[in-house]
């Protein structure tokens, strides 16, 4: 797939396109990208309203 | 979606939360609700945003009853614990292959809106089967 093509990770992305690249805090308060979980296993990623 | 787990890692999937809370929080969270997948911290909405998701609709609120659910909910005395993030923020699901292309999306459109569990068994089973490992 061409990746310069215009299936660019625009926040609207919808399905067949790629996904933004991100980082965030794991429960450790290190950082860890989305990509490293996608990379090894297909991942929902599931993200949730307020909590408590 | 934690009652789905177990369904959710049987089609060869791992599952990941993303809340508003600090790491701290999201422990103490995961240990209130005896939830076993990782749940990320992302405090400042930034990835909220990059990935198009929005904030309650005031109209759409009304329009899917969820309102008076909340009510509902408030006067039987089930709202306890301090909301830990933005309260307004609506959430969303998203199916990622391990080549970073989105396999299923829904972007919840009010607070009473979820992902459809049998489109999403869909669009897993169809991953599955197109991702074999070598």
């Amino acid at each position: 797939m061409d990746k310069t093509s215009s299936k660019v990770s625009g926040s609207n992305f919808k399905v067949g396109d790629t996904v933004p690249e991100a980082t965030l805090l794991n429960e450790s308060g290190q950082k860890v990208t989305l990509s490293s979980f996608w990379q090894q296993k297909p991942t929902l990623f599931a993200f949730i309203r307020h909590y408590g | 979606m934690r009652q789905q787990y177990p369904a959710i890692q049987s089609l060869g999937l791992q599952l990941v939360a993303v809340g508003m809370g600090d790491p701290t929080q999201a422990v103490a969270f995961k240990r209130s609700r005896n939830i076993t997948f990782p749940l990320l911290s992302d405090t400042s909405q930034r990835v909220y945003n990059s990935y198009g998701l929005g904030a309650i609709n005031g109209q759409r609120e009304l329009q899917s009853g969820s309102v008076g659910a909340i009510f509902g909910e408030v006067l039987k005395g089930n709202f306890g614990g301090i909301p830990v993030g933005d309260i307004s923020q609506l959430g969303g699901t998203f199916l990622i292959d391990q080549q970073g292309i989105a396999r299923y999306v829904h972007r919840d459109i009010s607070t009473s809106d979820y992902p459809s569990m049998s489109e999403l068994i869909g669009a897993a089973r169809k991953v599955g089967t197109s991702s074999k490992p070598s």
